[in-house]
């Protein structure tokens, strides 16, 4: 297997507060290949974006990688300087697609001036150079080269969206980290939005990491995808591994909590609770508070990622995934639903 | 449209608006109570008094006819003679206009200048206790009446510790050397009378572009586009010249209307340190019911206001990409 | 709108219309004097929608941002008075409300809204919060009410919750304070404006089966307004889809989703992702957004982003009966051969061509 592009291991990430420590990621470990489109779900609060954060170096002050490393092509990057970073990593290598793509430009000068600026910030580039590169990329995006020099408010809602990707492209890096890009938006706007997104795997070699809590967007989008909860990674492996065989119960109730347009009569899984407040040291299953199959065991230690029969690419944080098979279907037979691994092994009907 | 499509337009409102403001004081200072040639007169003035002022002011003629008068008088820069003075109106305003002006434009500026980057200050460290407790100072002093900081200031650093002098504009000796008006201005006693007027002044406006900047500074701050500059590694020097650009827009545009406040809340500063500008011309015309000089003064604040705005209206054009020329 | 005969509309709205003039200020008067340019075009946010709510029933208002569904609410809600048409409670004019009868009809109609996070005022307790409605109406109330209201919600302890503030409540449960806040009052209607589109979709499940719910056991009708088509089914009986001021398809929920009519409608569903990675969409050929409500198109105002464009679509269609058993009703002329003639009564055929 070739080198990672980025690999992020054993990861803590602690915020801290006035009067104690907020334990925001736990012992996060998730690999990203070269030209690979990966997920990472979860709630609100999950840590996702804190830990798509610290790969970008854009951690509030008050927060830090305290455990781990995140090695971008085998390199250590998480120690680096804002000054190192900036030089050899920011846009070049890595860049963002903000969770606010429609407001993320600024209101009041050009979008080629706006372009010029960053590539100043991390090339030698001429001016000159700059707009047009920026010319080719709003070509690739969709967008007639001849609006660079517009300003942001001349453009509709979804061209301010593509011309944040092509900012993103501008130095054309090889990771692009897109925090809830859609969240904000319409149905319509949206699937716009991860058309251009789906249609970049054409045009470049490109890796990208999502982050969302629209498991129904990962499952579309990307190839491979982490699910996240109170801090902690539960479940990875590739879209289809976590879709046709679930293995940790946040994974199997989250699935089954989301509508399926296909499938309106389905009744919905509710999740009851919520994830810990993560103040103390976390050592133990963050979800187990919150889990139908909880033991005692869930409660007292964290429990290790472990890859799922001998499957190099699926992997679980849960003691008693091996169980967890016939556990769920127990109890999605009891509220009266078809799992997952049915409805797959029956295999789907296309609606359009 | 093009852009100086839209500034010729808007000069052309512009020149309506003082027309129409010229007209509303000719109208308003003849429904002032009483005789407009007694007004004019002053009081105790017998009745072939009267009869004289009204020919020799045309106040027999329809009123269409005054009105007309009086706006090709206007119009050719004559705005009448004053009759406590017997001299021509502009040249009687001229030197109080300058003493006003020399006070209160520089004091204006250096309060917006003091005040934008003390707001800005604020801002950028929000919730922090400077931030929280550091828009009392200058709230304190925008909202103490500024007659009441000169009377302060006057106690403090005249009275009691004797630095600078106790009122006017030039001691008798400087008025006494100087062969011109404007001449005064050049003198180190002039400017040792300058320093208390102008801190007070200061003092007093300080507080709308502090309280307008901070808030600013914090709204564009908070604005998605300054995160995903910073994330894309701009430096903190730029990213901060940007947010400074983006916050002073409401500032710019409160400039006019708090000079225009600044010019009229002089009757009350030029009094206090007896400083010969127009307020204290106003307040004498008042009280002297000297008619044509109190028009002329309203119409230069109402000048200044209209024209104010014009050009923060064409700033914005220029600085704002967003302020779209409509169609 | 065919008449339902069965029970009376609690809210009917009949050809509503909700048109804003550009505001105008004196330089813009003078521009208009002296210039000789006319009044510019008002803004058509709702342009003529007839609906029917009665009693018990869930209807959905669909559509992106922009396609009026907000300002139909605050309409609705007597925010805006419409510039046209009229909104009948239980048979009744509201446009002939005195002052007393808006202040019951505030009681009898109830708001849940969008954001959760911003409706509750952050220094007030729940027990502060959903005591507000009583004060304002002036109506006793005592505290094993209040806390039956929360159980109801299924914010359980209530005790436990009933003393905590905003900045103590995850979004779904400030969201279900939102919900017992429009219920306590017992209101014959609740409005609905995206009760859930600011929750994580794993939340939204709970919420919306919370409010499915509710409807049926406090006997209330509600418009649910949404931009989300997916999660209709677990709400609605029947779904309006808006676009640019005017409904372009209506019929009951599990008709619309299994067999959608209008090109828009037809878009919306297919751009929802389907979580299933097996499974493969095609991306929405829609372009852009919807237009711009001051600059409408003459005739279908969907025509410039349809992929079905024909000539025809350059006069309004009529929003007709497109089947016969059931209430599917849709504005677009690519149903225009099907027949309609012998279609229930109160068919609206005319109106074909826009003035």
């Amino acid at each position: 297997m070739t080198e990672p592009l980025l690999e992020v291991e054993n990861v803590d990430i602690t915020y801290r507060m006035d009067s104690e420590d907020v334990h925001a990621v736990t012992n996060a470990s998730f690999e990203i290949g070269a030209n690979e489109y990966f997920g990472l779900v979860g709630e609100s609060g999950c840590g996702k974006s804190t830990l798509a954060k610290s790969v970008i170096k854009g951690l509030d002050s008050n927060g830090e990688v305290s455990a781990g490393t995140i090695r971008y092509k085998g390199r250590e990057i998480q120690d680096l300087s804002e000054k190192e970073y900036n030089k050899e990593i920011r846009w070049k290598e890595i860049s963002v697609i903000p969770q606010a793509a429609m407001n993320s430009l600024n209101p009041l000068a050009k979008l080629s001036d706006q372009a010029i600026e960053i590539a100043n910030v991390h090339t030698d580039w001429s001016a000159e150079k700059s707009v047009d590169r920026l010319k080719e990329l709003f070509d690739i995006v969709g967008l007639p080269e001849s609006r660079v020099t517009d300003y942001p408010h001349q453009f509709s809602g979804g061209m301010k969206q593509r011309a944040i990707i092509a900012m993103s492209l501008l130095l054309n890096p090889s990771l692009i980290i897109a925090d809830e890009p859609t969240t904000a938006l319409d149905v319509i706007m949206q699937d716009q939005f991860l058309k251009h997104i789906d249609g970049l795997r054409d045009e470049r070699d490109l890796a990208l990491l999502l982050i969302t809590h629209d498991i129904a967007v990962v499952f579309e989008t990307c190839d491979s995808m982490a699910v996240m909860h109170g801090g902690q990674i539960a479940e990875k492996g590739t879209t289809k591994e976590i879709f046709s065989t679930p293995r940790h119960p946040y994974t199997i109730l989250l699935q089954q909590s989301f509508p399926d347009a296909r499938h309106p009569d389905r009744e919905l899984e509710v999740i009851e609770g919520s994830p810990p407040a993560l103040r103390e040291e976390v050592d133990y299953c963050t979800f187990a508070s919150r889990c139908p199959w909880a033991e005692q065991e869930c409660q007292e230690s964290l429990p290790p990622i472990e890859s799922m029969n001998g499957n190099d690419s699926h992997a679980v944080s849960c003691f008693r995934s091996d169980e967890m098979e016939s556990l769920a279907s127990e109890h999605l037979n009891t509220i009266g639903r078809p799992q997952a691994n049915a409805i797959e092994n029956e295999g789907y009907e296309d609606d359009d | 449209m093009s852009k100086i499509k839209y500034y010729i337009r808007r000069l052309f409102v512009t020149v309506l608006l003082i027309f129409g403001v010229v007209s509303f004081l000719f109208i308003a200072f003849r429904l002032m109570p009483g005789d407009y040639a007694t007004t004019l007169a002053g009081g105790g003035a017998s009745s072939s008094e009267l009869e004289e002022i009204r020919e020799s002011w045309g106040l027999n003629e329809p009123l269409y006819m005054q009105y007309y008068h009086y706006m090709a008088n206007m119009v050719t820069g004559d705005p009448g003679t004053s009759h406590v003075s017997n001299e021509p109106v502009l040249s009687y305003v001229r030197a109080p206009l300058m003493n006003s002006l020399i006070l209160v434009i520089p004091a204006i500026l250096v309060a917006f200048t003091i005040g934008s980057i003390y707001g800005a200050l604020l801002g950028t460290k929000s919730g922090t206790a400077f931030e929280r407790y550091g828009i009392l100072p200058p709230t304190l002093a925008g909202t103490t009446p500024n007659f009441f900081i000169g009377i302060l200031l006057l106690l403090i650093f005249s009275s009691a510790l004797g630095w600078f002098p106790v009122g006017g504009m030039a001691g008798y000796e400087t008025y006494a050397e100087v062969e011109s008006h404007y001449e005064i201005y050049l003198t180190t006693d002039f400017w040792s009378h300058y320093v208390l007027p102008f801190t007070t002044i200061v003092l007093t406006f300080l507080y709308y572009p502090a309280l307008i900047m901070r808030g600013s500074v914090i709204d564009v701050k908070g604005q998605e586009y300054t995160y995903f500059q910073r994330i894309a590694g701009l430096p903190s020097k730029t990213r901060f010249k940007h947010l400074m650009k983006h916050s002073s827009l409401p500032v710019i545009t409160l400039l006019p209307a708090q000079t225009a406040t600044a010019i009229s809340g002089l009757v009350l500063i030029e009094t206090v340190f007896n400083w010969p500008g127009i307020g204290t011309l106003l307040f004498d015309s008042v009280l002297s019911r000297d008619t044509p000089v109190i028009q002329f003064l309203f119409i230069i604040v109402a000048i200044w206001i209209i024209f104010g705005n014009l050009i923060v209206d064409i700033f914005y054009t220029v600085i704002d990409p967003r302020i779209t020329i409509e169609d | 709108m065919t008449t339902n005969n069965e029970t009376e509309p609690i809210l009917e709205l009949r050809n509503v219309e909700k048109h804003f003039e550009q505001s105008t200020n004196i330089a813009e008067t003078l521009r208009q004097t002296f210039f000789g340019e006319g009044a510019q075009e008002p803004v058509r946010a709702v342009d003529g929608v007839n609906l029917e709510l009665a009693e018990n029933q869930v209807h959905g208002i669909i559509g992106e941002s922009g396609c009026g569904k907000s300002t139909l609410l605050l309409t609705l809600m007597g925010e805006h008075e419409p510039t046209g048409g009229e909104i009948l409670y239980n048979g009744q004019p509201i446009s002939e409300f005195d002052k007393a009868d808006w202040k019951a009809l505030r009681r009898k109609i109830q708001v849940i809204f969008q954001d959760p996070f911003n409706t509750m005022n952050p220094h007030f307790t729940v027990r502060e919060t959903l005591k507000e409605p009583f004060k304002i109406h002036g109506i006793e109330t005592d505290e094993e009410e209040l806390l039956d209201m929360l159980e109801t919600v299924r914010l359980t302890p209530a005790e436990e919750y009933i003393d905590r503030r905003e900045s103590q409540l995850s979004g779904g449960e400030k969201q279900r304070v939102s919900i017992a806040r429009a219920l306590i009052l017992e209101p014959d209607v609740v409005l609905a404006d995206e009760p859930v589109s600011m929750l994580d979709v794993s939340t939204q499940a709970s919420i919306l089966k919370l409010l499915s719910e509710l409807t049926e056991e406090y006997d209330v009708a509600m418009f649910y307004v949404s931009h989300d088509l997916s999660t209709v089914s677990y709400v609605c009986d029947e779904v309006n889809v808006m676009y640019l001021g005017r409904i372009v398809e209506s019929a009951p929920t599990r008709k619309i989703l299994s067999d959608p009519k209008h090109p828009y409608t037809q878009a919306l569903i297919n751009a929802i992702p389907v979580p299933d990675p097996f499974h493969d969409r095609s991306w929405t050929e829609l372009d852009g957004t919807p237009g711009d409500p001051q600059n409408l198109p003459s005739g279908c105002r969907f025509k410039d982003r349809c992929p079905e464009r024909m000539d025809v679509c350059d006069q309004q269609p009529a929003f007709e009966v497109h089947d016969e058993e059931t209430t599917h009703q849709v504005a677009c002329h690519l149903y225009d051969e099907q027949p309609v003639g012998d279609s229930p009564i109160g068919v609206n055929k005319t109106g074909v061509s826009e003035s």
